[in-house]
C-alpha cells in the first residue's frame, strides 16, 4: 500500500546518479558522510543532521532487518536505525 | 472537561514560583531525573489542545538560607527544537511562551546520557542558542566509567560555559548537588557566543568542547553486542520476536483472564448479595446491576491494564522494544506506521483497552492517533462470545470444509477480517485523513540494561490510575444509564406471578430501551435487524458480549449465556415478515459483520477519550466504525441472500 516509500528511493538514488549513498552502503561496511542530498525535505535534512548525519561523521551499517528494511547504523557512538528511504538522501565516501 | 481542565491546571506551576524544564532526547534518561527530584509529587494532565501529555512535579531543596520548592516540567523526549512532529512543537511551543496558559520555563536543564555525549551536544547547542539561563545534567556516569569511558566534568562545564551535574538516576547518586544548582538559575554562569551552526564548523566546536573535556567515549557496549547477535539475527531473531510476542499476548490471556473472572465472580456474588437483602427489586437491580455491575466492569479491565504496562515497560526497560520494532519496521510500513505501534496493534487482538494506551510508546501523536482509529476494528475477546452465539445459528458444528471444522474457518475468517479491516484503517487515517507526515523515521537501539524496578512500576500505576480516574467515570455512568434504560418503567404489578424468564423479557419487551429500539429500527431493516436485535444492540453499547444475555432476556431464554435455542426459533412478530424466522443466514452475515465493525463498546469510546484528550476522536472512531459497520452489514447481507439465490 505503501507506494510512495519505494518509488521515491528511486528518484533519489536516479538523482544522485552514480553517487553512493548511506542505502547502498554493503551491511558491516564504514563510510564517512559527504554531505546530505539537496533534494531532500528542509525538515528532514535538518532531523538528520541533529542526529549526527552530517558531512565528516563516521558511519558504520551494523546490520539491516530480515525483511530488507530499515538497517542500523552505529554513528558518533550511538547506533540508531534509518530506513532507506531516508538513508538515500545521506551521500557518502566510501572509506578505502 | 472540567476534569481535564481541572488536572491541567493540577500540572501548572504555581505562579510566580521557580519553573525549570527538562529538556533531553528519548532514552537519556530525563524522566527518571525528574522522578528522583519530584519523587511521587508529580501530576500529569495534558498540554492544551494536543494529545501530549504533560508531567509537572515540585522539588525541594533544603540549603544553608531554607528551604527552595521549585516546579520542574518533564518536557516530550526531543532530539532537536526544530520541531517535525506535534510532541516536539510543543516543546517548540512552550520555551517560546506560545502556549497558551503557560508561563515558558525560567530556565532550562539539558538532560544527556553521557555515554552518547558527542550526538548529544546537537540538542545542548540549541539550547544554548535560545539565550536562556541553561545547565546540562549528565546521566549514566558510571555506565561510562564501566565501559572505559572518561570525562572531566569541570573542565568540560568551563569549556561549554554552562553548569554541568553528573548523576547516576539508577542509584540516586548526585542528586543534591543538582538540587542545589537548580535552585538557584540566577548564579548560573551563561554562554557569552551561542555554538555555531555550519556543520563543518558546528563539528569542530564538538571536538574543542569533547577536548578540553579530555573526553574518552566509551567502548562500544559488548555485551549488547553479544545480545544483539541473537536476538537481531534473521531467522533467531525473528523467531524469538514471534515468541516474545506471543507469550505478551497469551499472557493478557491466561494471566489477567483468571484474575478478571475473579473480579467478575466477586460483583456477581455481590450483587447477588445486594439482590437477596433489599426487598425492592427496582432498587436492588439498579444497585446491584446498574452500580456494582458498572464498577465491576471498571475493575475488570485493571489486571489487563497493569499486566500489559508490566510486560510493555520491561521489555522497552531492557531495551527489546526498539529491537523488536526494527524487526518488524518493515511489515508495519505498509500501514504508515511504524514498528513501534506493532505491539499496540497485537494486544488489542485481546482487547482494544490496553492496546489503545499502549500507543502511548508511539513518539508521534499522528501515529497514536491513526493506531487508536484503528486498533478498535482487531477482533477483541469481547466479540468472541457474540461470534460463538451467531456462527452457531449460521453453520452447524459438524460441517467440514476438508479436515477443518467450518465453525473454525468461520471464527479465522472473522479474526483475519479485523486485521485486514485494521490495517486499511490505519492507512487511510495515516495517509489520507491526518496527512503526509514528513517525520522521518529513526529510532536508537539503546545497549540492554537492567530495568529499574521503581520505574516499572511507576508505570504501572499511572496506567491504572489514568483509566480508573477518566475512563472509570464514564463506563460507570454508562453502565447506569444502560440499566435505566433496560428496566424502566417499572413492571413490579405486571410481572407479579410471572416465571422469571417471562418476567424479564415483559420488563424489556416494555422499557425505554424497547421504545428506542423501535425508534431506530428503521435504519437498521435494511440489514434485516427487527427492533429487538436493535435493544440487543443497545446493551452491546456497554460490551459486545452484553448483546448475548441481552438475546437471551429478551427472547426469554431459560440461560441468560446460552440462547442460542430462543433465537434460533424466534420469529418476526409484525411486519411485511410476520411469522418468518428472524435469524436468517443472511440476517445473520449481516449481524456478524455489523459486530467486526461497529465500536459496540463504551468503554473503548471512553479510553479513546482519555488519551486523546478530546471528545472529537472518540466522535469520529464511534461514526466512522458505525458507517463502515453498516455498510459492510449491507454489502455482507446482500451478498449472503445472492448466494441462497
Amino acid at each position: 500500500m505503501n507506494l510512495r516509500g519505494p518509488r521515491r528511493v528511486e528518484t533519489a538514488a536516479r538523482s544522485d546518479g552514480d553517487r553512493h549513498t548511506l542505502a547502498d552502503l554493503p551491511t558491516g561496511a564504514a563510510a564517512e558522510i559527504a554531505g546530505l542530498d539537496q533534494g531532500a525535505p528542509e525538515d528532514v535534512s535538518r532531523r538528520l543532521r541533529h542526529l549526527g548525519f552530517r558531512a565528516g561523521t563516521q558511519v558504520v551499517k551494523m546490520r539491516t532487518a530480515p525483511l530488507g528494511d530499515p538497517a542500523v547504523y552505529r554513528l558518533l557512538g550511538y547506533d540508531t536505525c534509518l530506513r532507506r528511504n531516508e538513508a538515500a538522501y545521506i551521500r557518502i565516501a566510501e572509506r578505502p | 472537561m472540567t476534569q481535564s481542565c481541572h488536572s491541567t491546571g493540577g500540572a501548572a506551576a504555581p505562579t510566580g514560583s521557580l519553573h525549570i524544564a527538562l529538556v533531553g532526547s528519548p532514552n537519556a534518561g530525563k524522566t527518571s531525573v525528574f522522578n528522583h527530584l519530584t519523587g511521587l509529587r508529580a501530576r500529569t494532565g495534558n498540554y492544551p489542545g494536543v494529545t501530549v501529555t504533560r508531567s509537572v512535579g515540585t522539588a525541594r531543596y533544603r540549603g544553608e538560607h531554607g528551604t527552595v520548592e521549585f516546579a520542574v516540567e518533564d518536557l516530550p523526549g526531543c532530539y532537536s527544537l526544530h520541531p517535525v512532529s506535534p510532541d516536539e512543537q510543543v516543546v517548540a511551543d512552550l520555551l517560546d511562551g506560545r502556549l497558551e496558559g503557560i508561563a515558558p520555563p525560567d530556565a532550562l536543564a539539558v538532560v544527556v546520557d553521557v555515554t552518547v555525549l558527542e550526538r548529544s551536544l546537537s540538542l545542548v547547542a540549541q539550547v544554548l542558542a535560545l539565550g536562556r539561563p541553561a545547565m546540562v545534567i549528565l546521566t549514566m556516569t558510571d555506565e561510562l566509567a564501566a565501559r572505559g569511558g572518561h570525562l572531566d566534568i569541570d573542565r568540560f562545564a568551563a569549556a561549554l560555559g554552562v553548569p554541568v551535574a553528573g548523576v547516576i538516576a539508577s542509584r540516586g547518586r548526585g542528586f543534591e548537588p543538582l538540587r542545589a544548582l537548580l535552585a538557584a538559575p540566577e548564579n548560573w554562569t551563561r554562554v557569552a557566543i551561542p555554538p555555531p551552526h555550519d556543520d563543518a564548523e558546528f563539528n569542530s566546536w564538538v571536538a574543542s568542547i569533547l577536548d578540553a573535556g579530555r573526553y574518552r567515549p566509551p567502548d562500544p557496549d559488548r555485551r549488547s553486542a553479544r545480545i544483539d547477535r541473537v536476538l537481531l539475527h534473521p531467522i533467531f531473531g525473528s523467531v524469538i520476536f514471534l515468541a516474545v510476542m506471543f507469550l505478551l499476548f497469551q499472557a493478557i490471556f491466561t494471566v489477567a483472564a483468571p484474575a478478571q473472572d475473579l473480579i467478575e465472580q466477586f460483583f456477581a456474588w455481590l450483587s447477588g448479595v445486594v439482590g437477596d437483602t433489599i426487598p425492592n427489586t427496582a432498587i436492588a437491580g439498579l444497585i446491584g446491576t446498574g452500580i456494582i455491575g458498572g464498577v465491576g466492569a471498571v475493575l475488570v479491565f485493571i489486571p489487563q491494564i497493569v499486566l500489559m504496562f508490566l510486560l510493555i515497560s520491561l521489555l522497552e526497560n531492557i531495551g527489546y522494544m526498539a529491537r523488536a520494532a526494527f524487526l518488524v519496521d518493515r511489515l508495519m510500513a505498509f500501514t504508515g506506521l511504524e514498528g513501534r505501534a506493532f505491539v499496540a496493534m497485537l494486544s488489542s487482538m485481546a482487547c482494544a483497552i490496553p492496546g489503545i494506551m499502549a500507543t502511548r510508546t508511539l513518539p508521534s501523536s499522528r501515529d497514536r492517533i491513526a493506531t487508536t482509529m484503528a486498533a478498535p476494528l482487531m477482533t477483541c475477546s469481547a466479540r468472541l462470545p457474540v461470534y460463538i452465539l451467531l456462527i452457531g445459528l449460521l453453520v452447524d458444528s459438524d460441517a467440514r470444509w476438508g479436515p477443518f471444522s467450518l465453525q473454525g474457518l468461520a471464527m479465522f475468517a472473522l479474526y483475519l477480517l479485523g486485521g485486514l479491516s485494521a490495517m486499511v484503517v490505519a492507512w487511510v487515517f495515516k495517509s489520507v485523513v491526518l496527512g503526509g507526515d514528513v517525520l522521518p523515521f529513526y529510532m536508537e537501539l539503546p545497549p540492554y540494561r537492567f530495568p529499574a524496578v521503581n520505574s516499572v512500576l511507576l508505570t504501572m500505576w499511572d496506567s491504572a490510575k489514568a483509566f480508573l480516574r477518566k475512563a472509570g467515570t464514564i463506563i460507570l455512568a454508562t453502565s447506569i444509564v444502560l440499566w435505566f434504560l433496560l428496566n424502566l418503567p417499572l413492571r413490579t404489578a405486571e410481572i407479579a406471578g410471572m416465571d422469571p424468564a417471562a418476567a424479564n423479557a415483559y420488563v424489556v419487551d416494555h422499557s425505554f430501551a424497547a421504545s428506542i429500539g423501535k425508534l431506530i429500527q428503521p435504519i437498521f431493516g435494511p440489514l434485516g435487524f427487527d427492533w429487538r436485535i436493535c435493544v440487543g444492540l443497545i446493551g452491546a453499547m456497554a460490551a459486545r458480549e452484553v448483546f448475548v444475555a441481552t438475546m437471551g432476556q429478551i427472547f426469554a431464554a431459560e440461560n441468560l449465556d446460552d440462547p442460542s435455542g430462543a433465537v434460533q426459533s424466534a420469529v418476526w412478530t409484525s411486519g411485511p415478515h410476520q411469522g418468518e424466522l428472524l435469524f436468517t443466514a443472511s440476517t445473520t452475515v449481516a449481524l456478524l459483520v455489523f459486530f467486526a465493525y461497529a465500536l459496540l463498546c463504551m468503554s473503548t469510546v471512553a479510553v479513546i477519550r482519555r488519551e486523546t484528550n478530546s471528545w472529537k476522536w472518540p466522535l469520529v472512531a464511534w461514526g466512522y466504525m458505525f458507517a463502515l459497520a453498516w455498510s459492510a452489514a449491507f454489502v455482507a447481507r446482500h451478498v449472503a441472500l445472492w448466494i441462497a439465490g
